[in-house]
Order: C-alpha cells, then structure tokens, then sequence
C-alpha cells in the first residue's frame, strides 16, 4: 500500500511481462471461451415452442420488488465508520391502467410517474463499521438488534396494531418451515442453530414482543439471528457484503410476506397478480437454507390455491446480469424469436459454466427455487427469467428431480409467464419488462444526487462535518 | 406495507364478479342461465327441462343475491323438493361463498338462511314463530309426526276408535268394512282402512279444505253440486262420512293445550296460518326462490305468495313435463298458470326465461322425448284457449352427436325380450362402457308388474345381480329375514287367535320363514346358538323373576301402586320364593336403598311396581340386541363385504334395520321389562303394532341420499324414484301403464278445492302418464333402451305405439363401438366434511364412521336421547321464561 502523495513506478510492471514463469502458467490456465457459431446453433435447437394453456389470461396487478443499498462513510476523514442504508421498493401496478400508457413498447414517463401512489418502500438503517448503537458493545451486536428491531417495526406490518403481520412474523413462517431438526412446523416458533454469543444451540424463540435469551449465557439472542448474517459483520471493516445479503434476503422474504397476507386474508386475490423479483429465485450466502422453505411456502400456498381450482401463484425472478445473460449476449443472434429454453444443468456446465463438474445433486442445490428459463419474444428481446419450482422439496422420492424440473409441462404457469413478459417487455432498458424497470427506478439510489444526500443526511444526523 | 391496503379493496373489487366466480367453479353458463342467474327484480319463472344445469343456476343465482346485491342469507326462502337436493344446494352454496371469502376476506354465515324442502322451513317457520309473529307467549311447537308415525297414531286402538265413533255405527257392524267402503274399497282389512283414511287426510290438509265447512257444503248442497256428485258416482253419505273422520283425525292430534301433534301435510297449513297472523311476513324474506314448482300444492302455493308479498321477489323453477306427484296432491297448474297467479297475488307479471340446453343426453335422446310430449293434445278446453303444458320450450341437445342413442328391443315376448336386453346390459358391463352394474338403470311405472321379475331373472341368468328398492318389502330382503329370525328364536313368534288368516297371513307366513332361515343360521355357527341360548335364558329368568315377585304381592295384598316400603316390603320380596340370584342382588342392593330411601324422604316414594319392573327389565333393548348380532361371523362377513368395497347391498339393509329398531325403541318400548314379555304386551307391539305396520306399509330397502345405489348391482327403479337422477344407461322396462280412472279421492275433493283452470279429471291420468314417461326417457345420458313386448296380452301406451315403428332402431342394429364409455366425473358441487362429524370420528376409528357415518346406522342410544331431550325440553322452557320476564320488566319500565 502507498503512503499519502507517494505515487508507483512507471516501469513495475516490466517485471511481470518477462517473468516466463508466469507466461507457462496463464497458458495452463483453462478458462471460459465466447461460445463457437456450432455450440450457439446446439442451443438454438433445443428452444422449444412456448407452451400454450387453456388459461392464459393474465393477472391484473403486478408486483414488482427491487432493493437498493448504500453504504455511507460518516466523515472523509474517518473512511472506517460506516454506516449502510437498504431501500426495498415495491410497486404495485394495474395492469389496466398501464395498458392505457403503453404505446407499442413505450410507455409514457409523465403518466408512469402517476402510479407513484402505488409504490411502498421499507428502507432499513444498519451500522456498519465502528458503531455502535444503543451500547451494544460492537458492531456485531448493534447490527442484530437493530434489524431485529426494524423487522418487527410497525413499518413493515400490514396491520400496525397486529405484530402477527410483521415481516418478523413472515420469518418466523419461514423459518417454521425449515426441513429437519431446526425446522418448528409452529408458525410462532424458530430455532436459532447456535447463540451469536456462546455458541449453544439451537435455541428456540418465539414470535413475542419482549427480549429473549440465551438458555446457556443469559445474552441477548434475536429471530432475526437465525439468518446468520451476523457470522460476517465485521468491527472494523466494511461490511458492504453484509448489506448486499441483506438486501438481497428482504427481496425474498418480501414477496413471501405479501403472499401470507395475501393467503390468510383474500388468497384468491392471488391468482388476479404477479410478483416480479429482480434477479434469480435464490438465496445465497449464510441464510441460503431459506430457499428450502420458500419451496415449501410456495407449494402450500399452490396447494391452497389449487383447492380453490385457482392457478398457481405467478412469480418470476427475472436476471438483468449474470453468467446466463452473458452467454446469451454471445449468441442472441442465433436463438430463434418466440421459442423458450429450459435451461439444463448439462448444457450450464458444459457451456456456461465453462466445463465445469457439477458441484452437487443438481446446480443451485443449496440456493435456488426457481427454474432459468431463457425465452426469446417475437419482437427478438431475450430474457432469462425464473419461475419457482413446481416441488416442495428438491430431494423427490419417485423420481429424478435434475430431470423433472427440465420438463416444461410441469410448470403449470409458465404460459402465463410468457404471456406476461411478452405484455410488459419494455424498450425503456434492454431486455427489460416495465414493472421491474419502474421498481428499480424507484428504488435504486444512484450515486450522484441519492448517495450525496445520504451522505451529507447521516453526517447531519450524527453531527459529524459535511464535506462535499 | 400499509400503503398497500388501500389498493386490496381495488383488487377485490376488480376480481370480485360473477365472471371470476364461474371460472373457479368450472362453470360456463349459456346465454338463458345468465338471464335467469343476473335477473332478480320482481317475479320470475324459469322453465327447466332436463340437465340443464337447473341446480347451477339456482346456486348461481342465489350466490349474485347475496354477494353482489347485499342480500343477507337469512332474508333468501329456498325451497327444495328433497332434502338431499337441500343438503346439494346448501353444500354448493357454501362452496360458491368460499371462493368470495377467499377474494373479499368476508365470511358468509349460511346458517341462518331458511333452505330446505317445504315441510323442513314450515316447521322453521313454526319454531322461529317469535321472528314472525314478535309475539313473545307463543304456544310450543307441535309434535311432528312423519308418515310411519303417522300411521302408528291413527292405527293406534285408541285413535281407531274415536275415529270409528264418529260414524255411529251399529255395534255388530265390522268398522274396517265400511271405513273402506266409504273409499271405494271391498276389504275388512284395518291396514287397508287406516291408509285409506291416511290418504284422505293428507290430501284434504293439502288442499285446505275445512271438514266441517265441507260438510255444511254437502248438507246444504245445489243441483250442479248434486249433478257432480251424480256423474263421478259419489254418495253424499259417503263424502260426510269421510270428512267427519278427517274431522276427528284432526281433533285426535290435540294432546292437550300445550301439547299436540300434526302431520306433514297439516304442518304446511299450521305454518300459514302462523305467516297469516303476523302483520309483515310477507316482508321477512327479500327473496323466494323455490325449486321444482311443478310439483307443489296449493296450501304451498298459499305460503310462498304470502312470504313474497312484500318484496315481490319470487323465482320459480321447474319442468311441467316432469310433474310426477298428482297423487300427493302436486298440482302443476301452480307452475304453468304461474303468471296468472303473480297477477292474481302480487299483481305483476313475471319475467319468463327457458333453460332449454339439455347437457345430459345425446341427441337421439333428446329428440326422442322432446318429440314423445307432442303427441298428446295439451290444448285447454276452456273458452280462454291456452295449453296445459309450457308448449315453446324449444329443448334440445348440447352434444352434436348423432349417433344411435336410444333403441328399442326386438319385438317379442317378454321372455325373448327380457334375454335380449339382459345380454346388451352384459355385453356393455363387459365392455367398460359403464364403470359398475350400478350406472345401468332398469326403469318401470310400477315394479310389482310380472315384467320386472322376468327381467330380474333374465339378469340374473347372466350372472348379473340386481337392487330393487321398494320392488317388494324392505322385511323380505334375506338381511331382515337374518335379524329378525334370531329375534324370533329369541323371545319366541307371537301365537294369534283363529291362526294367521286374512290380514295377517302373509306375515305369519313370513314370520315362520324367518325362523327357519334363523335356526340354519344357528346350526352354521355354534358361537350364535349359544348366544340365542344364552338370551333366551335371560328372558326366562326375568319373566320368572316377575312372577315369583308377583306371587309375593298377591300372598301380602299390596297394591302395585302402593309406595315401596323398605322395612315392610325388601324382606319378603327379597325372600320370594323361586327368585333368582340375579333378582336378589338387584334387590338388595345398596344404591337401590338409597335412591328408595331418598326419594321417601323427598316424599316421591317409588311405587312398588317401578321397583318390581326395574330388577326384573332387561338390560338391553332391541337395539342392543341387534349390535350384538353383529359380532358374529354371518353377520360381520356383511361388513367384510362393504369394506372390501365388493357389494354394499347387505350393509345398506342393515343399517335401515337398525333406523327401525331406533323407531320401536323410541316410539314403543324403549325398556324391556319382564312384566311386558309375560303378559305377550311385547308380542303384542313388537310383532303387529311395528312389524306388521312395517310389513303392511311395504317399507322400502336402504337408499343413501349421496351414493343410492350399492355398487355391484343393478338397480330396479320406479320412474318416480329416479326423478332428479341421472344414468349413463337407461332400460324403460316396460313402455306401458294403465290409465286408471280419477280415484275416490281425487273426485271427492275436486269440488272443495281452490285450484283454478286445473286438468280436468278426465284427462289427467294421460297426462300423468305422458309426464312419467318423459322422466323416464329423460333420465339416459349415453344410451336409452326400450323394451318392446309384444304377442298375447301384451301392450304399449300411446305413443310409443306409434313411435316404435318399423324404421325404429332396435338392438341388433346397435354397434356398441359408438356408445361411449362412461366415466364417473368428480361431483363439481364440493363436499363438506364436518371436523366432529367426520373427521374426529374417523380418525377415533375407521369402522365406525363407516357404520354410523356413511352408512347411517343408529347407534343404540336410548339413555343420550332421552337425556337430550330432556335438557333441549328444559332449555326451550327456560328460553320462554326469560324472554316473558325480560317482557314484564320491559313493560314495567
């Protein structure tokens, strides 16, 4: 590292060029290749027609839900105490009423701009490097109870006075679900797999308003705590990984919480919506054991729904980035318009993942809940998008789920996907549909002026000198 | 996430529409059964032929009522034929306001909600009287008889002869002869004159005619009436004579001021009176909707115009062509002169809508019936013009196909004819084209003609085995044979006087029979006859126990009716010469003492004949007795064989056995004493006051109101029995029916009913006719067989004389390629499982829910019922005082 004001040498780097051992070993190296014209046209063979159903119709409302994180230095001179701010929007949009602005693939900004009534946000305060809140006595600490704290938060319940519609509650759902030991099947109950403290565990707490601890050490434990997130809260550092877990965890839970309201209260209401999430139908990280009861939650829920001969919920995680729309940028031009692909786990390790060996019973095995799908509109735009998977549980008794979750007749709502996406594709953004545009225009807080006025807010806040 | 609730009720109220509750409930309505289902202001009158959808559109209808017009529940009336179609529509309702709960988050309570057959809301009508009268001292409600009740009570010797005294006869007179001769009937039989005058009763309550305004008619009658009474043959003596009867029926009813008792027919009549009381009845329902209105009669007729008065809002519904119940008094002119009558009561027309798309049938079906009805002349005589009938109903098929779906057999002999059928039946059981016997139904007007035997045996030749409810007695069943023959070696057959002649012939010979079955049963299972020894014994020592005891009392003098002394009396009953041990340890038990010695000193001594009755009762009832039965091998292979899902027929008998028992141990003798068995009191009632009523009434086998047929066999139906029901394959049995003459009845209260423009005597055995053909024909979803006989003594009715030509496609002609093979849909109308009901007892034990859940069987519980009413009895009593002294404090403030 330099000091202040001491600037590199201009010819380091000679050194490197020359150094034939470095040369033997880049050229050992095996590494992922633009795919050939032969291997894009494979592909393109195995897009089938998009499958029809009796019941295409679409919903009337969408849900779309995007987040956004910031993390925020208190004072240039003091780069090391952070804090983080995440915004998860959501906007609920008519799909009535955006018939009427669309024109063609446009839609009209200055009318979009009066669904804005439509939106909610939750936005979250985490502290992050070198504070502390409430004397907790570190970051760790401080950063456990304050999201605890702002998931039980009046803000995030449907109905202020009944705790019961809390996001926390919507955890302690998901969590209840869990498979296995630490799993409580009581929707008022978790398990926490060990105390952030002394390690004991699991412990068992439950959806109440008063402080709970540990059996073992007396010290605070929180529901929250058993998203893990605090394994990788760091004292002294920045902890932006942290924040992007977090976030990326409440862009998950979110649509789960807004289905179990929906479930208890009016469940029909869901066949009538969509719930678009920005990116894959996956949890990674510590906390990705959720995705396991999200698959559970959502089977219910279908079960539910199929009782009432209603279809399934329609939820899609539709990818903006990532390795499958950086293959699909190589060979767009050879995938054939209105035509969809399943995406199969041999063709993502052979070609996408660049020959890599499957690391497990089927790709995503420990993270994902939803099915890729790459799927071309007949105006040309491709998208890759996700549908939840049409099981409980990835582990199937009677047959072979690696190839049961290829098989597109097993996604009962993927014509209505299709036709969704094929509504609401937007030439605002490339390959991108209008509500998950919307949300994140909502949302994202972009670095010049959102970011700028974060800062100078949490400066202002804590006292601290504006710079800037 | 609170800024979203505001846009829920914008959700709800975009998805919350009928559009979206058919396409949950799978339903697509035609363009009618969207008119009648969104038509719901004023009158209305929709005509519904076969299958075609007439329930939906009901449901439907009620459904846009109450979800999208705010109608609560409890201001709809619907009214339905049966109570399984109540059970149908309620369960269907239900479901359809499930699928609005689950948009709107709004729970519909159906409970209060008045649905139900006629009989079932009159007696609501009669229980919720504070609702219509807001009178607060309301008399209790009476005692409602049903048809076999009914039958115990006028039979019942003290009824007979308050009935026979009206009639003044001469002591030396038979009563029985001349009661039925009153009606036209030669017999000295009691059974025959008890349901003569039963008939008689029922349809003059129907009809609301008033016995003695009646009689002041007769007595002061006019030439025209005379004239009348001169060409239908009737004798004024006669008319006066039956109406004083039905005078005194109705007079025995009253117990006393509080207590009385009615029948289901005078039950419509108590119900009005109580609408016609009230000052705004007519305003309590904001809708009546009442199905199969072809079929009501005029005192129904009455209440419903009287309940719609307010609002106006009456919607009938029902197919004048299958008015099937004249001879319950159903009169269809209620249904086809509906828009006179709206003019007549509430002075508007109503709104005509024709459900005309026939969903069930094939197309040759269709045609065949909806052609069949144009062969008869409906036109009305009357100088006003007009038919009888609903005549542009337009039916037609919704299935294009146009295949052979209805043929005819081969024109022969009924043996001939009987083989044929029987071989195309098995042919397409062999086929698949039905998935059990039990979806192919054999169809006749009546089933005691010799046609249906012959066909049974031609089945049964095939090894085809048949169900034929009601085609004899439900005791010659092989089931009833079984019970009630150990019953018969158990308290022993009853000895009658002359031998069993006449009247009771039969039954004595079926008595003997079932003794013998029963003493073979004992001879295939020793554990049986050990058990019948065993219970014999029982019965012995307690009727000797009796005796002994009686013996004492006579020796000492005491009165029966004398308080049971403890210090005078237990020595010297307890020392009784002959008594059992068991006699002796009922007697000297402690916890009898006490109760005596208690209820002495609360000055309610027990009287010494309750206390020689209670040690020498039975612990058991007929009930019991029949439970243990059970436990043996012949009887539980029955429910082996129901379990196994192999043939339900044994099972479903059993379980009315056990419906009949109830009624004897409720109803007769609820505890058997040994007094009753030695003075033949038990005989007595058991063997001819129940059994032979039974036996007499013909009682018809086990129907189960959701699954009526037992799998594995073939039912035999009367036409009547299959109205509202559907099969894939239907035989008419027999295409012929006499046309019997306007009976004693019908023409003797012709003159006292109210009933404008109706069919003229003459022609409504015709018209009958037609009408139970057309329910016959139309009840055939994939295939129609009609059996053609023909040779010496044999005939068909008009018009299948004509219809069934030479060009008519018979049996040889049918490829069963073409008839499609039926499966079995799931019922559309979801099923309501009860958490108590059902799924607490069944998962407490599997067998019993199948014994008294799905098959019905009564379990033996005399003690729970008499408790149950006697806290129901209390709880009523209780509710009256407190609502009178809320009254006076009310009042008084």
């Amino acid at each position: 590292m330099p000091y202040q004001n001491e600037y590199a040498n201009k010819t380091s780097h000679v050194d490197i060029l020359n150094n034939p051992d470095i040369k033997r070993m880049l050229g050992e190296c095996a590494f992922l290749k633009p795919p050939s014209d032969t291997e894009a046209l494979q592909l393109a063979g195995q897009f089938l027609e998009p499958p029809k159903s009796k019941d295409e119709s679409l919903p009337e409302f969408v849900i779309a839900i995007d987040g956004s994180n910031y993390e925020v230095s208190i004072d240039d001179k003091l780069p090391s105490t952070k804090f983080g701010f995440i915004k998860v929007g959501v906007v609920l949009i008519s799909l009535k009423e955006f018939g009427d602005l669309k024109v063609g693939n446009f839609v009209d900004p200055f009318r979009v701009a009066a669904l804005k009534n439509k939106n909610t946000s939750l936005s979250f305060f985490i502290p992050s490097a070198n504070i502390n809140w409430k004397d907790q006595g570190n970051v760790r600490d401080s950063f456990r109870a304050l999201f605890d704290k702002q998931l039980y938060d009046e803000r995030t319940r449907f109905n202020p006075k009944e705790p019961a519609t809390s996001l926390r509650s919507t955890l302690f759902a998901l969590a209840s679900l869990r498979p296995g030991e630490l799993g409580t099947e009581d929707e008022e109950k978790l398990k926490i797999h060990k105390c952030p403290n002394c390690g004991h565990g699991p412990i068992t707490v439950e959806d109440i308003p008063t402080q709970q601890y540990c059996p073992s050490c007396h010290k605070e434990v929180y529901p929250s705590d058993c998203l893990r997130l605090w394994e990788e809260v760091n004292d002294f550092q920045s902890n932006q990984v942290v924040i992007s877990r977090m976030m990326m965890i409440l862009e998950h839970i979110i649509p789960a919480h807004y289905i179990r309201y929906f479930l208890k209260e009016s469940p029909l209401l869901l066949t009538n919506m969509a719930f678009f999430v920005d990116g894959p139908l996956a949890v990674f990280g510590n906390a990705a054991w959720i995705h396991r009861s999200l698959m559970i939650f959502l089977e219910k829920a279908r079960q539910r729904l199929a009782r009432l001969n209603a279809s399934p919920i329609l939820m899609i995680g539709l990818q903006k980035t990532g390795q499958v729309i950086d293959y699909i940028d190589h060979v767009d031009r050879f995938l054939p318009n209105n035509k969809i692909y399943c995406i199969d786990d041999e063709f993502r390790y052979r070609f996408m993942l660049g020959n890599r060996e499957p690391s497990g019973k089927t790709f995503g095995y420990e993270t994902y809940y939803g099915q890729d799908f790459i799927y071309k509109t007949a105006s040309g735009k491709t998208f890759n998008f996700l549908i939840p998977y049409p099981y409980s549980s990835k582990d199937l008794t009677h047959s072979d789920f690696n190839f049961e979750k290829t098989k597109i007749e097993n996604y009962e709502n993927l014509p209505r996907a299709i036709a969704l996406i094929n509504n609401l594709e937007s030439d605002l953004y490339k390959n991108a549909v209008v509500p998950i545009a919307l949300a994140h225009r909502f949302t994202a807080i972009s670095f010049e002026p959102g970011g700028r006025v974060l800062d100078v807010f949490a400066r202002q806040t804590l006292g601290g000198p504006i710079n800037g | 996430m609170v800024d979203f609730n505001s846009q829920i009720s914008i959700m709800v109220k975009s998805m919350l529409n009928l559009e979206t509750l058919w396409k949950l409930s799978k339903f697509t309505p035609n363009e009618q059964q969207r008119d009648a289902i969104l038509y719901v202001d004023g009158p209305l009158c929709i005509t519904a032929g076969p299958g075609s959808g007439r329930t939906r559109v009901l449901l439907c209808r009620t459904l846009n009522l109450i979800v999208f017009h705010g109608v609560k529940p409890e201001e709809i009336f619907l009214s339905t034929f049966t109570e399984k179609a109540a059970h149908q529509l309620k369960e269907g309702l239900r479901g359809l306001l499930d699928y609005a709960t689950n948009i709107n988050g709004q729970p519909y309570d159906l409970s209060k909600m008045y649905i139900g057959t006629v009989h079932s809301l009159c007696r609501r009508i009669l229980n919720d009287r504070r609702k219509f009268l807001q009178d607060f001292h309301v008399s209790p409600t009476p005692n409602l008889m049903d048809e076999l009740s009914q039958y115990f009570h006028v039979s019942r010797t003290k009824t007979w002869r308050k009935l026979v005294s009206v009639l003044n006869l001469d002591e030396d007179t038979d009563p029985h002869l001349i009661i039925n001769s009153i009606f036209g009937v030669q017999k000295m039989s009691k059974h025959s004159a008890v349901t003569n005058c039963i008939a008689f009763f029922n349809r003059c309550s129907e009809e609301c005619i008033d016995p003695l305004e009646a009689i002041s008619m007769l007595k002061a009658s006019d030439d025209e009436f005379d004239t009348y009474l001169q060409s239908n043959s009737l004798e004024k003596d006669a008319l006066v004579q039956a109406f004083s009867l039905y005078n005194a029926y109705r007079e025995s009813l009253i117990q006393s001021e509080k207590l009385r008792n009615t029948d289901f027919s005078l039950l419509q009549q108590d119900a009005y009176r109580v609408l016609l009381e009230g000052e705004d009845t007519g305003n309590v329902f904001k809708h009546v909707i009442i199905d199969e209105y072809q079929d009501t009669n005029t005192i129904q007729e009455k209440i419903f115009f009287q309940l719609a008065k307010g609002h106006k809002h009456i919607c009938v519904v029902g197919d004048d062509d299958q008015a099937l119940y004249r001879f319950r008094g159903a009169t269809v002119e209620n249904f086809v002169d509906f828009p006179s009558r709206c003019q007549k009561y509430l002075k508007t027309e109503p709104k005509r809508i024709s459900l005309s798309t026939n969903y069930r049938s094939r197309k040759k079906i269709v045609d065949f019936y909806t052609n069949f009805m144009t062969y008869a002349n409906w036109r009305r005589n009357s100088g006003d013009g007009g038919f009888y009938r609903f005549m542009d109903k337009d039916i037609h098929a919704n299935k294009p196909d146009d295949g052979i779906s209805i043929v005819a057999s081969t024109p022969s002999s009924p043996a001939n004819v009987c083989s044929e059928i029987a071989q195309l039946v098995k042919d397409l059981i062999d086929q698949g084209k039905v998935e059990d016997p039990n979806q192919i139904a054999f169809l006749y007007p009546s089933l005691k003609a010799t046609h249906v035997e012959t066909m049974r045996n031609a089945l049964e030749r095939l090894g085809l085995r048949v169900y034929a409810p009601r085609a004899g007695r439900f005791l010659e069943v092989d089931e009833s044979y079984d019970v009630f023959g150990v019953f018969a070696l158990i308290f022993g057959l009853p000895e009658i006087q002359g031998g069993w002649g006449g009247d009771y012939g039969e039954f004595g010979d079926w008595l003997r029979q079932t003794e013998i079955n029963a003493k073979q049963l004992l001879k295939e299972d020793p554990a049986l006859k050990q058990f019948v020894a065993d219970k014999r014994a029982e019965i012995e020592t307690a009727c000797s126990d009796s005796q002994a005891l009686m013996r004492v009392a006579d020796r000492e003098n005491w009165s029966l009716t004398e308080p049971y002394d403890l210090r005078q009396m237990k020595r010297k009953v307890y020392s009784a010469p002959g008594l059992s041990e068991t006699g002796r340890k009922l007697l000297g038990s402690a916890y009898l003492d006490r109760t005596v010695e208690r209820r002495a000193t609360e000055g309610r001594p027990f009287p010494l004949d309750y206390i020689l009755k209670r040690v020498t009762s039975l612990d058991w009832s007929v009930l019991d007795l029949f439970y243990r039965l059970t436990g043996f091998t012949h009887f539980k292979a029955m429910f082996d064989l129901a379990q196994s899902g192999e043939d339900e027929g044994p099972i479903c008998n059993l379980s009315l056995i056990t419906q009949y028992l109830a009624r004897f141990v409720d109803e007769f003798l609820p505890v058997l004493t040994a007094d009753l068995l030695v003075e033949g009191v038990f005989h007595k009632v058991f063997y001819f006051s129940f059994l032979f009523s039974i036996y007499r009434l013909g009682e018809s086998e086990y129907e189960d109101a959701e699954d009526p047929f037992p799998k594995g066999r073939i039912p035999f139906l009367t036409v009547h029995q299959s109205k509202g029901l559907e099969f894939p394959v239907v035989v008419l049995g027999n295409p012929r029916r006499r046309l019997h003459p306007a009976g004693f009845i019908e023409k003797a209260i012709f003159p006292f009913c109210e009933n404008e423009n109706s069919e003229p005597l003459s022609r409504q055995a015709e018209f009958d006719s037609m009408r139970m053909f057309y329910v016959a024909l139309s009840r055939a979803q994939n295939l129609m067989i009609v059996a053609h006989y023909k040779g010496r003594g044999q005939s068909t009715n008009e018009p299948f004389k004509t219809l069934l030509d030479d060009s008519f496609p018979r049996i040889p002609e049918l490829d069963l390629v073409t008839v499609p093979s039926f499966s079995s849909k799931e019922n559309d109308l979801p099923k309501m499982y009860s958490y108590t009901a059902d799924y607490l007892t069944y998962k407490k034990c599997p067998r019993q829910y199948m014994i008294f859940r799905k098959y019905g069987f009564v379990p033996s519980r005399a003690q729970t019922m008499f408790f149950g009413s006697l806290i129901h009895r209390t709880l009523e009593d209780l509710h009256h005082e407190i609502i009178r002294r809320r009254e006076e404090v009310s009042n008084g403030s």
